[in-house]
């Protein structure tokens, strides 16, 4: 009774951020309705991310090479293979699940610290891939010449096209998140043993959450070589994978929403400050460090887990 | 004539992996003791080589070889200064920790010796070739090969002859144990992770004169540690001394035999051993 109340809740709550989104995007100049847009694809990277950091409890120390990934194949796909949007995005993300599926089978071999020394390992590989095969990924300088869906090429109607899709993501994440199948990956979170010992196949568990969430952010990275209208070899960076960590971080691990409350942060911040100074990966560094040691609960964090406790209490 | 150079290529292969050798036994040694992979190696390589790279213009050589990795392993103690609030707390936090650190060693590194690729003339006594059975060899990886060899045995007659090698191995093995003998153990946490650091300042002055000198390479040097740790086994220090040694040889004649293929050998490599032994070629498997 009190969960579906606590579900109702949410999906009113959902409906208010959507119609404020939509009203925002009416009032707001260009470059506030772009750097909007941005937020909104980087915080679907982040709520993805955010399935193996605050649900699973693995480390993924690598996560934007999922996010390149999806910008990669769809950039490839849709300037050298010449296939029109609509295609170029479905063989995007079969080819995302394909490379999550062989990735997360590598990286989940080992015990977690593996894992997370994997992960960024896969991470630092496709980045220097994409760097040095200049003439295919055009190296460096990345590949321009990205148009974006007919009916959405201006930056407004751009800006609902993302916050549409963006929507259905989430909506979908969230309807995975309620399933009892995401109970166990929690459950994973809190005590791997016990699940051991309950003869669940931890291993498979993770795969899937792995390939459910690098899939995400495959669809993130597709909207964003679309916004940028171009793929860039600073998506798939390691900075990348490091922001997306903070924003889960700042915005708090135990929240749905929290990740993308960090990404809104996190983004201004970087696109504020690129105006002033050129050392993005630094100030990065030391916003890391900073949260790392200050401010690990994050934004939502605290308030929403204790929440989540007491109704398990009045459920039981 | 292809014998000679397979020679060469070997000895350059063998020096190189040495070199990998130091600086992922100072990321074993870490994690083996503090139970923190330490994202910040690759960076710390680089300074030392940059420091190597200012030294040299002043004083020589072997002046770089003492006082580099000093100053590296000094930054390195700071770094475990941020470490301490987070021990006991999820692995998560130390990773992103390190990994913060070493964003910032990049970009200072970049700001203070600039963007272009540096590289520091060899020593002269050291770049001429060295006739051995009627075949040349560099003297330069023949002199990194030996300076090597000496910490590394350093290294391990520190293990298993000192005191400090005493309360290292003691560390890893029981922790709460060392602490309970009324040992400090935040001071050794301390010390292990300079060391740590130190050898792979030590390895960034050895690789210095034989590379170009540019800040986005600790990327890659990571990358070739991970690959390292994973083939050799991640709490393995003779895991990490067979894997480094492999993946230099495997390189070194691989430049030569498969050009084209070169840059995915050692990844090729890891993800084989992957598959046959997930835990490392000399690591203990799960329990």
């Amino acid at each position: 009774m009190l969960q579906a109340l606590a579900r109702n809740k949410s999906i009113g709550f959902g409906v208010i951020v959507v119609i404020v989104l939509s009203v925002l995007a009416l009032v707001l100049p260009t470059y506030w309705t772009q750097l909007l847009t941005r937020v909104l694809i980087m915080a679907l990277f982040a709520t993805s991310l955010n399935f193996q950091v605050g649900y699973a409890g693995m480390f993924p120390l690598g996560h934007s090479m999922f996010l390149g990934l999806g910008v990669y194949s769809f950039g490839l796909l849709f300037t050298k293979g010449d296939l029109a949007l609509t295609p170029a995005f479905g063989g995007a993300l079969l080819i995302s699940i394909m490379a999550s599926g062989i990735i997360g089978y590598l990286c989940l071999r080992g015990d977690s610290m593996t894992f997370a020394l994997l992960h960024l390992g896969f991470n630092i590989l496709l980045y220097t891939i994409v760097n040095k095969w200049i003439s295919f990924t055009g190296g460096n300088a990345g590949i321009v010449g990205i148009s974006r869906p007919g009916l959405f090429s201006d930056t407004q109607s751009f800006y609902y096209f993302v916050l549409a899709a963006v929507s259905i993501c989430y909506i979908l994440m969230r309807i995975l998140i309620n399933s009892p199948f995401a109970k166990v990956t929690q459950g994973l979170r809190e005590n791997e043993e016990r699940l051991r010992f309950l003869g669940i196949n931890i291993r498979r568990f993770q795969l899937v959450i792995f390939i459910i969430s690098g899939l995400f952010a495959a669809v993130a990275g597709i909207l964003l070589a679309m916004l940028d209208k171009g793929v860039f070899p600073t998506d798939i960076s390691l900075t990348k994978s490091a922001e997306g960590l903070m924003m889960c971080l700042i915005g708090g691990m135990f929240s749905f929403l929290g990740p993308s409350l960090g990404a809104a942060i996190v983004v201004i911040i970087s696109t504020v400050t690129s105006t002033y100074i050129n050392q993005w990966q630094g100030l990065l560094g030391i916003i890391i460090i900073a949260c790392v040691i200050g401010f690990r609960g994050g934004i939502l964090g605290r308030r929403k887990s204790k929440l989540r406790l007491s109704k398990e209490r009045v459920h039981q | 004539m292809e014998l000679i150079g397979l020679f060469r290529q070997l000895l350059i292969g063998i020096s190189s992996g040495m070199v990998i050798f130091l600086m992922a036994a100072g990321v074993s040694l870490v994690f083996s003791g503090m139970n923190i992979i330490n994202f910040g190696q690759g960076a710390f390589f680089i300074l030392g080589a940059f420091l190597c790279f200012s030294i040299v213009n002043v004083l020589n050589l072997w002046w770089a070889l003492i006082l580099a990795p000093l100053v590296v392993a000094i930054l390195g103690g700071l770094t475990e200064f941020l470490l301490r609030p987070l021990y006991g707390k999820s692995i998560l936090y130390q990773l992103l920790l390190t990994m913060g650190v070493a964003f910032v060693m990049v970009d200072g590194m970049q700001a203070i010796w600039g963007k272009s690729i540096r590289t520091i003339p060899g020593p002269a006594f050291l770049s001429s070739t060295l006739p051995f059975l009627g075949l040349d060899f560099p003297t330069y990886y023949i002199f990194i090969l030996i300076i090597s060899g000496l910490v590394a045995l350093g290294l391990w007659l520190m293990f298993e002859k000192t005191k400090l090698g005493m309360l290292f191995r003691a560390i890893i093995s029981d922790r709460e144990m060392v602490g309970n003998l009324g040992i400090n153990v935040a001071l050794l946490f301390n010390v292990m992770f300079m060391f740590g650091v130190w050898l792979s300042g030590m390895a960034g002055v050895l690789m210095a004169p034989i590379i170009g000198i540019d800040a986005q390479m600790a990327l890659q040097v990571l990358f070739t540690l991970i690959v390292v740790l994973v083939i050799g086994g991640l709490k393995s220090m003779r895991g990490a001394f067979f894997a480094a040694v492999i993946l230099g040889i495997t390189n070194a004649l691989g430049s030569m035999l498969l050009p084209w293929f070169y840059t995915l050998i050692p990844a090729t490599l890891m993800i084989i051993v992957l598959l046959i032994k997930p835990e490392g070629l000399f690591g203990k498997p799960e329990e």
